[in-house]
């Protein structure tokens, strides 16, 4: 039996090494200050949604874009491929089945008031429950099934932006409270996942490519 | 495919026959490590198992002539993708040397 879950340990160990790069944790630290970031609209000239949906989107784009050739050019050159198993792959199912289910929820939700459906709560209790519900709890499945222990710490910082930034509304006012929220929440989560990043390059430095060569080689 | 190589336990025949090309150490690590993956590369076997790379080479060389792992080379543009995985034989080899040594174990007195 010790042996069965030694394996599973060793199963986990190299599943867990995929996330250790700290840039997941920075991709969503820089996710969070977008919902911040787009309030900069105000600034630089007249707030408008199209304004704020381009900022947000040329914002996450060059966050998934950093993140992308981070995999690609800091840690797979680094830790080196790895395929996982059956199991992995019923967990991504499972996962991707959840998600789905969460889309629906959203849209449900979005269009409820559109049906004159109306909720008589405090806005300060109606966000912190928006906040929980479809942010926290989503993002705490997703580290779950990931097993990625951290995204727990950012699902509750995110999920809780909504209240803070409800609660200092009245004294910063709007959109400003976005901005003052998410940004701090998104640049602790980025520094800390540059911590990460750092101790990750200093742990795995690159690999000599003659060595490589010699053990391909035989 | 490699033979697969005799199993006599010579010091003492009422011991459970034991694989010893699985049973040192470094290839014990190395098939664990595959075990519990479907597919890796020199770079991550080397950093699960902390070998060294002659290390890691010289038993993998011995774990893919016993016919337990395959090595596989893919050109990717102009590099070399080399893909590790546990064959069927070794899989079926690694899971007897677990039964038996957990049948051994468990059969000691405390």
């Amino acid at each position: 039996m010790s042996e069965k879950i030694d394996l599973e340990q060793l199963e986990k160990k190299s599943w867990r090494s995929t996330f250790q790069d700290g840039l997941w944790d920075i991709y969503l630290g820089l996710i969070f200050m977008g919902f911040g970031i787009y309030t900069i609209g105000p600034l630089f000239g007249s707030f408008s949604a199209v304004n704020a949906i381009i900022i947000i989107a040329i914002w996450d784009f060059s966050a998934f874009f950093f993140f992308f050739i981070g995999k690609k050019k800091i840690t797979q050159p680094r830790i080196g491929f790895v395929k996982f198993g059956k199991k992995r792959k019923r967990k991504k199912i499972k996962l991707s089945i959840f998600l789905m289910f969460m889309v629906g929820v959203n849209v449900i939700f979005l269009f409820l008031p559109l049906s004159g459906f109306e909720l008589n709560l405090n806005p300060l209790i109606f966000l912190l429950i928006v906040g929980l519900g479809f942010f926290t709890l989503p993002l705490c499945v997703v580290a779950y099934f990931l097993e990625f222990d951290r995204l727990y710490l950012m699902a509750i910082m995110g999920g809780l932006g909504l209240f803070v930034s409800e609660l200092i509304r009245p004294v910063v006012g709007n959109p400003l409270h976005m901005l003052l929220t998410y940004c701090p929440i998104g640049g602790i989560i980025v520094v800390w996942g540059g911590i990460v990043l750092v101790r990750f390059i200093k742990k795995y430095p690159l690999p000599k490519s003659e060595q490589i060569q010699e053990v391909k080689d035989g | 495919m490699g033979k697969r190589p005799e199993k006599i336990n010579p010091i003492n025949p009422s011991l459970p026959p034991i694989d010893r090309l699985i049973h040192e150490p470094a290839r014990l690590t190395i098939l664990a490590n595959l075990y519990v993956v479907k597919e890796v590369d020199f770079i991550f076997l080397k950093n699960q198992t902390e070998m060294t790379w002659g290390n890691l080479s010289s038993h993998l060389s011995k774990l893919e002539e016993a016919g337990y792992v395959s090595v596989k080379k893919e050109l990717a543009g102009k590099k070399t993708k080399t893909r590790i995985r546990l064959t069927e034989d070794g899989r079926e080899a690694f899971r007897e040397y677990r039964q038996k040594m957990d049948d051994f174990l468990k059969g000691l007195p405390e």
